[in-house]
């Protein structure tokens, strides 16, 4: 593993170093960031657009340390948590190509986690693993390389890109029933783009992915067996007692998307994307038994324009996604016949659906100063559905939620000399519960995965909150004729419930890093 | 230069499609529709002559996996069940009734983990008897105790009938496997589920009629009969079994005969020597335990008679398991670990229809019959319908002889 990563990093170094003999500009942490505002096919999945935002060389490094505090989270949120960070992100034009590349380190160390003895992420729209009740530590390392390559343009009206992205992450609960889990991910994404004018561009990209987890669950106290919970969705689940199981989860996603984008004196993109993903669960390597699967639809649509002048530019977005899962439980048998053939699937329904909308919309006003901007302030308001029903017997977890952000960022520029500057901003972000509620219609209600989990999950996600976020960075550069641009950077969040379930939850970020 | 592109793009393009189209698995998922509820027809035929109609039968649809217990009393041969979720159900078809010649037989059959997947389907569910046995399993304590030990387990046998009993030559076995899985062994066909199997086998000891139970009476079986809550062996054991009327002695030394009565060891792996096991312990996730008791003009001798043995034909071992009549089982009670646990059932339904548990191992919890009734002399009278998730309390500190059951007048404590 470490010999692949090492071997995707290199050229990625290779191509930094680039950078620093390419870069002209100032690449403080302002400039960086309306580099990417103004990037509009950059936030698409087609790489073929990358040479219509005007690509700029550039490099960024950080290390970043964050810790997370507070009681304020849901069920199989660990109560602390501790992240250490490395990413490495850039953009290079080689003659008539322009290659874009990330690679990400974290390493997570989760305090007083529950719920959860069998997946890394519990959040990723995989309704199907173990829990358990014993409160418990994780460590987990993510290693994720993302590149995006924009061709050389094949003629006047066509230009080819390719994405893609390969990731890789280790977990390890540290209490019995305890897993080691692997996960991997390799996504691919080609694209072309045709260019009927000079304003018009139509793009077109395909997405495919494949994903693998394996959890390997034991007791290392074999003499104590462990009560666990094989979930089903919305505190659907059956118990167990020992040391859980090894599960197997691989999924495929198929999909593609569509861009539109006019430049002239605005800048118009719009993006729809689609995709379907196919995750199946299968127990046990040795005589495997089809488990569970999902069905996932996922729509993505995206309006973004921009205007800028020389001295203020103006950013409006929308932003419409739905995510639909189909939960799939299968009926196995196993053979019990002189013709043995392991454990026979004999059925299949959707039992269970989850569905999430997510409607937002956004604008920010710059007033520019040269690459950078003097200041920026913005709104935000959006709506978010969820939707999650078993169907027989009926249970339902629905919920709608409604947010509004404000925020402002202002660039002291404390030296010209050294390109001193010191970034801050300040964001209130309130969320409002419109709707929701939690009915649980199955067997075993005292469950402490329909009382704690899924009551506790409902709790959290339709409390009404407020988050504060406070960011400072100071940067500079080394020297006058040097172009790196070290910063250094405080992020804050602190967000308070407006209810009597929870209290709070901060989040303290300190960054590290340079961009040249 | 600009030609040599396009291929790049078609076999990109190529690729994907071969992806999406080839992944059959991935076009299965997507096909898949959403559960709707189902009907089912059961119908009946009563097996045992004297029976004319089907009156006090009752049908159980128990789906362990998702607790769902469907219960209807059948009016005619036939009973139609709707809105039925699909998935694996026990069916059970039982309950007491009297033949032509007035004797009282425990009817019943069913099915043990049947996958009901299809709408309007018609299931035949033969029903035969046995005789009410008045010898049952009256409490069970396999569990062990914290931290891990487990030489504590007993099992107590009761006489809930109005007349002696003798145990003389009552055999005892926990089924193969020792703890409830999923994972089955395959047994011979040609078997015809007539059987069920242990991996060893006890019986009581005596010639006929020296070890009698009266009505009320229980003995204990135990595993160790000793006091466990000596500082010498687990003082966090709750029971002290050294009233035990039997014990299954393994000859080792460091836990010597006690003063109980030894059972007979009769098989283990195609012999009758007892192996190199230290103790007999059962699964302290909980066994399939059955006594039975052959009549004495028929001929069972496993170690001997080859027919009675059989290998797992699932594993390439050629361990031997002892083949045990059903028909010849007074009594079955199944434990597992927990209720889910009984889709991976062991027992058939017509010895035991469900299954009981304490939810953990090593957690000094037993189960107990239910008591339904006192004779004259306080003795209980013990629930028996052949379905162990109802008829016995879980997670009762295990008690030697609890209601009052007493001791028979040959305990080695009374002599």
């Amino acid at each position: 593993m470490k010999k692949i990563i090492y071997i995707l990093i290199i050229p990625f170094l290779l191509l930094s170093l680039e950078n620093i003999r390419a870069q002209e500009m100032n690449h403080s942490p302002a400039a960086v960031e309306k580099m990417k505002l103004d990037q509009l096919w950059h936030k698409t999945d087609n790489a073929a657009g990358i040479f219509f935002d005007g690509a700029e060389n550039y490099t960024s490094l950080n290390m970043s340390y964050n810790s997370i505090d507070g009681n304020f989270h849901r069920p199989q949120q660990g109560k602390k948590e501790n992240i250490w960070g490395f990413d490495a992100e850039g953009g290079v034009k080689l003659d008539k190509m322009y290659l874009w590349g990330e690679f990400l380190y974290s390493r997570n160390a989760i305090k007083d986690a529950n719920y959860n003895a069998s997946i890394i992420d519990p959040f990723r729209g995989m309704p199907y693993f173990v829990a358990d009740t014993n409160i418990s530590n994780w460590n987990n390392q993510h290693y994720e390389l993302t590149f995006k390559a924009c061709m050389p343009h094949l003629n006047d009206y066509l230009s080819l890109g390719l994405a893609g992205s390969y990731k890789t992450s280790t977990g390890a609960k540290q209490r019995d029933p305890r897993t080691e889990n692997y996960l991997m991910k390799l996504e691919l994404k080609p694209s072309i783009v045709y260019s009927p004018s000079a304003s018009h561009h139509i793009g077109l990209n395909l997405v495919y992915y494949s994903l693998k987890e394996e959890s390997n669950m034991e007791n290392i106290n074999t003499d104590i067996s462990q009560t666990y919970y094989e979930l089903y969705g919305l505190g659907t689940a059956v118990i167990g007692l020992g040391s859980g199981r090894t599960t197997n989860y691989v999924g495929n996603n198929i999909g593609g998307g569509i861009q539109y984008n006019y430049t002239g004196k605005v800048n118009v993109l719009f993006s729809s994307d689609y995709s379907l993903k196919v995750e199946e669960v299968e127990i046990s390597f040795t005589t495997p038994k089809d488990d569970s699967a999902t069905k996932q639809a996922l729509w993505k649509n995206s309006l973004y324009l921009h205007t800028s002048a020389e001295d203020h530019a103006h950013y409006f977005n929308v932003e419409y996604t739905r995510r639909a899962i189909d939960g799939i439980q299968y009926i196995t048998l196993r053979d019990v016949s002189e013709k043995y053939q392991g454990w026979i699937s004999l059925h299949k329904n959707i039992r269970s659906t989850y569905e999430n909308q997510f409607l937002q919309m956004g604008y920010d006003y710059a007033k520019n100063a040269q690459n950078e901007y003097k200041w920026l302030a913005g709104i935000k308001t959006g709506i978010k559905e969820k939707k999650d029903v078993y169907l027989i017997p009926r249970s339902e977890k629905k919920i709608k939620n409604a947010f509004g952000e404000i925020h402002g960022k202002y660039n002291f520029n404390l030296s010209d000399k050294l390109a001193k500057r010191l970034l801050t901003s300040v964001s209130f972000l309130y969320n409002k519960n419109l709707s929701g509620h939690y009915l649980y219609g199955g067997s075993h209600p005292e469950y402490p995965i329909v009382t704690k989990l899924e009551q506790g999950d409902f709790d959290y996600l339709s409390s009404d909150f407020y988050s504060l976020h406070i960011t400072a960075t100071y940067s500079q550069r080394i020297k006058k004729e040097n172009k790196i641009n070290l910063f250094i950077q405080a992020d804050g969040i602190f967000s308070k419930a407006q209810n009597t379930y929870f209290n709070d939850r901060s989040n303290l970020l300190l960054t590290l890093g340079c961009n040249f | 230069m600009k030609q040599r592109k396009y291929p790049i793009l078609i076999i990109i393009s190529t690729l994907f499609l071969c992806v999406f189209v080839n992944c059959s698995s991935f076009n299965d998922i997507l096909d898949t529709e959403k559960v709707e509820p189902l009907q089912t027809e059961i119908k009946i035929q009563i097996e045992l002559e004297g029976f004319d109609s089907p009156e006090g039968l009752s049908i159980v649809l128990m789906n362990y996996l998702e607790n769902i217990r469907i219960e209807k009393e059948f009016s005619g041969l036939s009973v139609v069940l709707d809105s039925l979720i699909p998935g694996i159900y026990t069916v059970t078809i039982s309950g007491k009734a009297y033949d032509n010649q007035g004797q009282l037989y425990y009817l019943n059959g069913g099915l043990v983990n049947h996958p009901l997947i299809k709408n309007n389907e018609t299931i035949e569910i033969a029903v035969s008897g046995l005789k009410i046995s008045p010898l049952v399993f009256k409490e069970i304590y396999y569990a062990g105790s914290a931290p891990n030990y487990f030489r504590d387990q007993f099992y107590e046998i009761y006489n809930n009938s109005d007349s002696i009993l003798y145990l003389d030559g009552i055999y005892f076995a926990a089924l193969y496997p020792a703890g409830a899985t999923e994972k089955l062994p395959v047994w011979p066909e040609s078997d015809e589920n007539k059987y069920v199997y242990t991996d060893r086998l006890w019986k009581f000891p005596g010639s006929g009629n020296e070890y009698p139970l009266k009505p009320g009476e229980s003995c204990v079986v135990s595993q160790f009969a000793a006091n466990h809550q000596l500082d010498i062996y687990n003082p966090n054991s709750p029971v002290d079994c050294s009233s035990s009327e039997f014990e299954f002695n393994m000859n080792n030394k460091n836990f010597p005969d006690q003063p109980a009565y030894d059972m007979i060891h009769v098989f283990y792996n195609g012999s009758s020597a007892m192996g190199t096991v230290p103790q007999y312990l059962t699964s302290v996730f909980g066994g399939a335990y059955v006594i039975f008791q052959i009549p004495e003009n028929v001929p069972y001798d496993p170690v001997n008679d080859k027919s009675l043995q059989t290998r797992d034909l699932s594993s390439s071992s050629t361990k031997v398991y002892a083949k045990i009549p059903i028909q010849y089982v007074l009594d079955g009670v199944e434990a597992g670990h927990n209720e889910t646990m009984v889709k991976a059932k062991r027992m058939p339904v017509v010895l035991d229809a469900g299954m009981t548990y304490v939810g953990a191992s090593y957690n000094s919890l037993g189960v107990a019959r239910k008591k339904i009734g006192e004779n004259e002399d306080g003795t209980p009278i013990l629930q028996d319908t052949n379905n162990s998730t109802d008829d016995f309390e879980r997670g009762v500190k295990p008690m030697l002889r609890r209601y009052g059951a007493k001791m028979p007048s040959w305990n080695h404590t009374l002599r």
